[in-house]
């Protein structure tokens, strides 16, 4: 007999207004002090007051295109909303949307089996390790998967074209590159394979996960830098990135949605216990929809357990076979973009969500507790998450935290306008000192983050080194600039550093100043003859002596620039598209209500 | 009926059971030392600081 829990039917409003309710109370106490005034910094998750739109936001850049489009749609969203605020919504809505639209794949299961899939998708490992690593496209793109299951099940319903409102969620969920694969996948199965798509939903389906991809897909496409051409260097990406687990065996932790390749950011109190526990959670859920006692359709129940499937096996190909990911960096353009194995496991939750709720259900029907124990149930089940992973509450104990930049960052920004402006070097390249690609500012708490310089200076061209650390292992960078930088810098003698700098280009450098640079080695912040323009406590601002040779014209094309046009064309026409639509299906309701006849909601995109 | 008994007690053991878990756990979690060695963010540093650790 199927279980129940998975229908389509409308849920009380009382109920949904307190489940949201739940949702958002779990979030806030996930996040905690990263609501606090400033920003949170945190790995890559690098935040501005007032982000610049560049041509590098574009795609116009020369290594990896991995900050398009997120950068440019955060730099012309903060000229609406501050950056902070922009960043809280974010982080926040990203939580809610997941566990808001996890409750609601489960309509008809009772309370507390709706509360415990709510609290699953707001708080679970692989929230928590995306929020810390600062991966927040891949979380926005975790937050709109219930919705487009949902999608998926109206289609169903329906027939006909796509719904609309699927064209914002895909852009929502594609502002990375691994973002958009994940939800290209999501989109293919959870609507097109769950949906029952025909013909006009499948071409509509396509339509947007082409514009949804188009901005990095041509990005990385003109630079050129999307196939990565050492197989040495790919190796040591799919080795230092692969799926692992922290203290227990790698597939436990992949099976409870954790597994990351950092296992600096695994969360405090993952340890065996909680991982096995998770692990029994997630494979319980999936487990019951694969065994077809979801009460959820066929092609639903194979598009759940094929998302399942392919998260947990690009996580534990990386980490059994990391051959297998070296040689797709290598070989296949964009293969690279899947080095980091656990990315996607939010992909499983749901399948986890559905297979829980009508588990839950079930279960509550055999136990038929009074009142009080329903009530004890109904609690048990909102608490259950924080239950298994303690850690990340309070902004995971304190490692996620609002702060403030210093004003000496704001001051070198400025003082680089006024100079560069007065003396027309405002062409000429910036180089980030140490040159390293992460910092971990006394002033951010000693935690590490992406060296924020090059958003700080809106408008210069910063040249930072890409080439990342891990655990000793150091990963080749693709940006051919910096790799220039790097062998001027190597040289030998002030002088001889100073002019090949000239010689590139480079007609400022900004030097970090703290206990976390201070002590850096030599080599990456060699003495240059410069002369400081401003200096503040944290980062100084100095223009090298010396007349800096002209760069070559490194404008886009036309038909570089045209191509660009036409992806963010694309990207940008999909919220539009839903936006359109929206609007035309309320004033269609307001219509049929006032001539009392039943709301028929527009169809395709 | 017995069902129904021997269900609440059940679920009020589970309820009373994961609420005290969830209390212990977020307060040692918020109170307790990190598991790691605690770094002084005003100590100099003597190497690049590293994306991650494996």
């Amino acid at each position: 007999m199927a279980l129940r829990g998975a229908g389509r039917g409308r849920a009380a409003p009382p109920a949904a207004v307190l489940l949201d309710t739940v949702v958002l109370a779990l979030a806030l106490l996930a996040l905690g002090p990263a609501l606090a005034p400033g920003f949170v910094l945190s790995y890559d998750m690098v935040w501005m007051p007032d982000l610049a739109v560049t041509s590098a936001g574009w795609g116009w850049v020369e290594g990896v295109p991995r900050a398009v489009p997120s950068d440019q749609v955060v730099a012309l969203l903060d000229e609406l909303v501050p950056g902070a605020v922009l960043q809280r919504v974010v982080l926040l809505g990203a939580l809610v949307a997941a566990g808001a639209g996890a409750h609601r794949l489960a309509r008809d299961a009772p309370l507390a089996a709706r509360l415990l899939v709510a609290g699953v998708a707001t708080w679970n490992p692989f929230v928590a390790e995306r929020l810390l690593v600062g991966h927040w496209p891949v979380l926005l793109g975790y937050g709109v998967l219930p919705w487009l299951l949902l999608a998926g099940r109206r289609l169903r319903a329906e027939g006909g074209g796509l719904p609309p409102h699927v064209a914002a969620l895909a852009a929502v969920g594609s502002l990375s590159a691994s973002a958009g694969l994940g939800t290209a996948v999501a989109l293919a199965l959870l609507v097109g394979v769950a949906g029952r798509a025909g013909r006009r939903a499948w071409a509509g389906l396509v339509a947007v996960v082409v514009a949804a991809n188009a901005p990095w897909v041509v990005a990385g496409g003109l630079a050129g830098g999307v196939t990565r051409s050492d197989p040495v260097a790919a190796r040591v990406a799919a080795e230092v990135f692969a799926a692992r687990g922290d203290d227990v065996p790698t597939p436990l932790a992949v099976a409870g949605l954790g597994g990351i390749w950092n296992t600096a950011v695994v969360p405090q109190g993952l340890g065996l216990v909680a991982s096995v526990l998770w692990a029994a959670v997630v494979l319980g859920g999936v487990a019951v929809v694969l065994a077809g006692r979801a009460g959820v359709p066929a092609a639903e129940r194979w598009a759940l357990v094929g998302a399942a499937g392919v998260a947990w096996a690009v996580a534990l190909v990386s980490w059994a076979a990391p051959g297998v990911n070296a040689w797709l960096a290598t070989h296949v353009p964009g293969g690279g973009v899947a080095r980091d194995g656990a990315r996607l496991l939010g992909l499983v939750v749901p399948a986890a969500v559905v297979g829980l709720a009508a588990a839950a259900g079930e279960g509550l029907a055999r136990v038929r507790p009074a009142v009080p124990g329903r009530v004890a149930l109904t609690v048990a089940a909102a608490l259950l998450p924080v239950a298994l992973l303690p850690g990340l509450a309070g902004g995971a104990t304190g490692d996620l935290r609002g702060q403030r930049y210093p004003a000496a960052y704001p001051a070198a920004a400025q003082a680089w306008r006024t100079d560069a402006a007065a003396r027309d070097l405002e062409d000429g390249l910036v180089v980030s000192l140490p040159f390293a690609a992460f910092r971990a500012p006394a002033w951010n708490g000693g935690r590490t983050v992406l060296d924020p310089v090059p958003r700080v200076v809106g408008g210069a061209d910063v040249v930072t080194d890409d080439a990342l650390v891990v655990g000793g292992r150091t990963v080749a960078g693709e940006d051919p600039r910096a790799a220039r930088v790097a062998a001027a810098l190597a040289l030998d003698g002030a002088a001889h550093r100073t002019t090949a700098l000239r010689e590139l280009g480079v007609a400022y450098v900004l030097r970090a100043r703290g206990p976390d640079v201070d002590a850096a080695p030599e080599r990456l912040a060699p003495t240059l003859e410069e002369t400081v323009v401003a200096a503040g406590d944290e980062l100084v601002l100095a223009r090298l002596d010396g007349a800096v040779a002209a760069r070559p014209d490194d404008a886009p094309g036309p038909v570089a620039t045209a191509a660009l046009a036409v992806a963010w064309t694309a990207f940008g026409a999909l919220p539009l598209l839903a936006a359109g639509a929206g609007a035309r299906a309320a004033a269609r309701a307001v219509r049929d209500r006032r001539d009392e006849r039943p709301a028929v909601r527009p169809r395709d995109v | 009926m017995g069902t129904g008994i021997i269900g609440t007690i059940v679920s009020l053991v589970v309820g009373g059971s994961v609420a005290a878990v969830t209390v212990v756990g977020v307060v040692n979690s918020q109170t307790a030392a990190p598991e790691d060695s605690p770094v002084d963010s005003q100590a100099p540093t003597s190497s690049i600081i590293e994306y991650g650790d494996n």
